[in-house]
């Protein structure tokens, strides 16, 4: 039976003391409103993440899916969907065999189509909302996922404050309105505070949501755990000891249906601009007073504020830019970039950055950051490794350590999710060679069961209003203004971009860019 | 997914650990995937030498492995026979699709006779170095001063089947030792379906005004229930009805100025739920919930997943729950 509950304001609304104390307190009534409901990112990351949080009881009691799109579906179409799309290890918990609680939310789905210029197409949405509010007792509250493409965003933005869809219809003090906003924010500097003003007329940052999936990774999150919850690498977390960081996020395949949206991009907005930026703040930063969402996202500001800006001029001494060009991976042959479907055969898009990056605080004075990022890469592989100084002197003759390099932190992002620390030992035996050997930790051979997908855990966080792993609007600003010369720069064709062949780690421009500062890339 | 393969059995009577060590390095040496062992916590159990505890706990102890890697180390101690001691190893290769293959040890030691006595010099080498130590009791509480016991950073119960009730003396003993009750572990699906019921703006400021309970079930399932929901609502004794019965039911009657609110959640079978919640002159909203089925190793797993630390809001309940028994 379908039932009706009426959202009253009251003062006692929001006190729960069954709430209080819980591990894993519920997250309040809501409504999702995925713009976007029938494209990829919905079928293939937002879907089975609400499948999965369905199937280990986290979502609310009170809860419904309200898709909306162009594609003509109905409300069957989309339940259709989401029950054929997911597959069925995301229903369950591996240890469970849950797939009912994924249909019994079905019922909970409802779909609004229409175009996004189309007042209408919002006016039916807040019709179908009130109704939801009703049938569901969502209470009016709304977190609102735009997963449309970048130049649609702020069509449906206006389009949600013209319909006063941006507010809380209850007036209880806990009732909300969020709204989570996908990258890329924006093109540029330019672009992005376009963006802000638009989305700041309608929603207070507050209710804003900057979703970079990055920082939804374990290990990502490891890192603060690393650095702060363990007194052993702090102090050695600085200039003093570290000669050099390397970050590489490599990808082995190409861009495959992706051509368009990369031709709109490149490597440098796609990869560089956010998550390597992310990955960037959470190794600079200092240690926050608490782990609340603001003293985080302060210090990652902070962190960001003291990355160098480099100089228009100096960007071809500080950056490489590559394409693939055609070439063997993992034993078949891949076309060249221009060869891609959907890809100017002139295009001169980036597929491949090195940056070399200064911060200029007394923790890190002189320590270059290294940035990779590339397609069509020998291997899929994200790492940060931490290089420290060599031994300042080694007793046992240079001919006594061959192959010996100084010792190294590696956090492996992906794959094989972990630490390595690569130290020298002795080899057994008579004399005292010295050879470098690994000691690793592999996050899911410690955790097997324990790690959620990284939309999950975001997702889940947007539902409970914990905005930790969001970017902050000055975040996403001033990882623009560190790479805005670069785009500057690259607009003159300076430098020009470098060909790299497919299964290579990239231009030899790349390799001189550290060898000038007498150090090599590492292979990860 | 995983699967478990078996690399390698060895068991001695009066086993020197040093022997044991040297054995689990040459089994595990079989298999190139068996360098990697990655262990998050030694669980020691102490099933005394009740056989259906140590059967039970030795299912699910088997099956952790996967889930938490480690070493689980089941003791079983018999009083009568002669003094001496036996163990027994299995060493298991966790073989993932998604990530490293992992090693996992399970150790069983039988104590005997007088060595009883010294049981803590037996199985302290057996623990791994540096790691969290565990301590399960599958059918008792700790003694006081149990070396093996008081050793642990974590201490797991069961208080449903300690065969009495918990006492405020035991509460006493068992906050020092940073513990977690299974029992409370059972109960979560059934608190955040409370939790759960009571969000909403109609609905919500409800909790505050709570009048009565009657709670069905089997004890001391309804009593921890009851503890928890008069330790978190403020209620007494009074205002809480325990009845005994297979099919565990909550209903709760709230007033909020001049409304009135029911609530309902009742188990139709084992794995579903009926929920229903009334604020008086709106319609009932009703739903059916399905739980999870659950095994003792899935209890096991989150108990080991759980926060360090004494669990004050446990605690609370199991205060307000010997409370209740008191006054009932």
């Amino acid at each position: 039976m379908e039932s009706t509950v009426s959202a009253v304001a009251d003062p006692g609304a929001g006190v729960n003391p069954l709430v209080d104390g819980a591990d894993t307190p519920p997250a309040a009534p809501c409504a999702l409103v995925v713009f976007g409901a029938s494209g990829d990112l919905t079928t293939r990351k937002l879907l089975p993440a609400l499948a999965r949080l369905s199937a280990r009881r986290e979502l609310p009691g009170r809860f419904a899916v309200v898709g909306v799109a162009r594609t003509p579906w109905t409300d069957e179409d989309f339940r259709r969907v989401a029950r054929e799309r997911v597959p069925s290890s995301d229903r369950r918990r591996a240890d469970g065999g849950d797939q009912a609680s994924w249909q019994d939310l079905l019922p909970a789905f409802r779909y609004v189509s229409g175009d996004y210029d189309h007042d209408e197409t919002f006016e039916r949405l807040a019709t179908t909302l009130d109704e939801v509010d009703r049938s569901r007792g969502t209470d009016g509250n709304r977190l609102y996922y735009l997963a449309v493409p970048p130049a649609v965003v702020p069509t449906v933005i206006g389009a949600l404050g013209r319909r006063r869809l941006n507010r809380p219809t209850a007036s209880a003090s806990d009732a909300f309105v969020r709204i989570v906003i996908e990258k890329p924010y924006g093109t540029d500097l330019h672009s992005a505070e376009d963006l802000d003003r638009c989305v700041h007329a309608v929603f207070d940052e507050s209710q804003v949501f900057r979703i970079d999936h990055f920082l939804g990774k374990e290990t990502v999150q490891n890192f603060l755990a690393l650095r702060f919850a363990n007194a052993v690498f702090e102090p050695v977390w600085n200039r003093r000891y570290v000669d050099s960081v390397q970050i590489t996020v490599a990808e082995s395949e190409g861009v495959g249906h992706r051509s368009a949206f990369y031709e709109q991009t490149g490597a440098l907005r796609d990869m560089v601009q956010n998550h390597v930026m992310q990955v960037l703040s959470l190794g600079l930063m200092e240690p926050p007073i608490s782990i609340e969402p603001e003293g985080i996202r302060d210090e990652k500001v902070k962190a960001l504020r003291a990355v160098r800006i480099p100089n228009v001029r100096d960007v071809p001494e500080m950056c490489v830019r590559g394409q693939y060009t055609e070439g063997w991976v993992a034993g078949h042959t891949v076309p060249g970039y221009v060869g891609e479907p959907g890809v100017a055969p002139s295009s001169t898009v980036e597929t491949y950055v090195a940056v070399k990056l200064l911060v200029d605080n007394w923790r890190w004075a002189g320590v270059p950051f290294y940035v990779r990022t590339g397609k069509r890469l020998p291997k899929r592989v994200s790492e940060v490794a931490i290089q420290f100084h060599a031994a300042p002197h080694a007793p046992f003759g240079p001919d006594r350590i061959g192959g010996l390099e100084p010792d190294a932190l590696v956090v492996r992002i992906h794959p094989d999710e972990g630490l390595a620390l690569i130290f020298g030992t002795k080899v057994p035996g008579r004399g005292f060679d010295v050879r470098p050997v690994a000691m690793e930790f592999f996050y899911g051979a410690a955790f097997p069961e324990g790690t959620p997908d990284p939309y999950e855990r975001l997702l889940l966080d947007a539902l409970v209003g914990d905005p930790t792993l969001f970017l902050r609007t000055d975040e996403v600003m001033q990882a623009w203004r560190i790479v805005a010369p670069i785009l500057e720069a690259w607009a003159k064709d300076d430098p020009p971009i470098a060909p790299y062949r497919a299964g290579t780690w990239g231009p030899v421009d790349a390799d001189a860019l550290v060898a000038r500062d007498g150090r090599r890339w590492r292979a990860p | 997914m995983s699967r478990s393969r078996v690399l390698g059995l060895w068991s001695a009577p009066d086993a020197d650990v040093g022997d044991a060590e040297a054995a689990i390095r040459r089994i595990r040496a079989c298999d190139p995937a068996g360098s990697i062992r990655n262990a998050v916590v030694s669980l020691v159990t102490l099933v005394d030498d009740d056989r259906r505890n140590a059967t039970a706990a030795l299912r699910a102890t088997g099956a952790l492995g996967r889930r938490v890697p480690g070493r689980c180390i089941v003791v079983s101690t018999f009083a009568a026979r002669p003094a001496g001691m036996k163990a027994s190893i299995n060493v298991s290769l966790v073989e993932r699709t998604d990530t490293k293959s992992v090693c996992v040890e399970h150790v069983r030691l039988y104590v005997n006779g007088g060595a009883i006595a010294n049981l803590s010099s037996i199985v302290e080498p057996w623990i791994l170095p540096g790691l969290p130590l565990a301590v399960w009791l599958p059918g008792r509480l700790p003694r006081r001063g149990e070396p093996v016991v008081t050793r642990a950073n974590q201490v797991i119960i069961d208080s449903a089947r300690i065969g009495r009730p918990l006492a405020e003396l035991d509460l006493a003993g068992l906050g020092e030792l940073g513990t977690t009750d299974l029992a409370w572990i059972r109960l979560r699906p059934w608190r955040l379906l409370l939790a759960d019921s009571f969000q909403g703006a109609d609905i919500s400021p409800f909790a505050l005004g709570v009048e009565h309970a009657d709670i069905t079930g089997t004890r001391p399932w309804s009593t921890l229930l009851a503890g928890w929901l008069m330790s978190r609502l403020e209620l007494s004794p009074a205002n809480i009805r325990l009845a005994d019965g297979d099919q565990p039911k909550v209903q709760i009657r709230a007033r909020h100025r001049d409304r009135q609110a029911e609530l309902l959640i009742e188990a139709v079978d084992a794995y579903e739920v009926r929920v229903a919640t009334t604020v008086v002159g709106n319609a009932a909203r009703r739903r059916l919930v399905r739980l999870p089925e659950r095994f003792l190793v899935d209890d096991l797993e989150d108990a080991l997943r759980s926060r360090p630390g004494p669990d004050a809001t446990w605690m609370r309940a199991a205060v307000s729950a010997i409370d209740l028994l008191e006054h009932q």
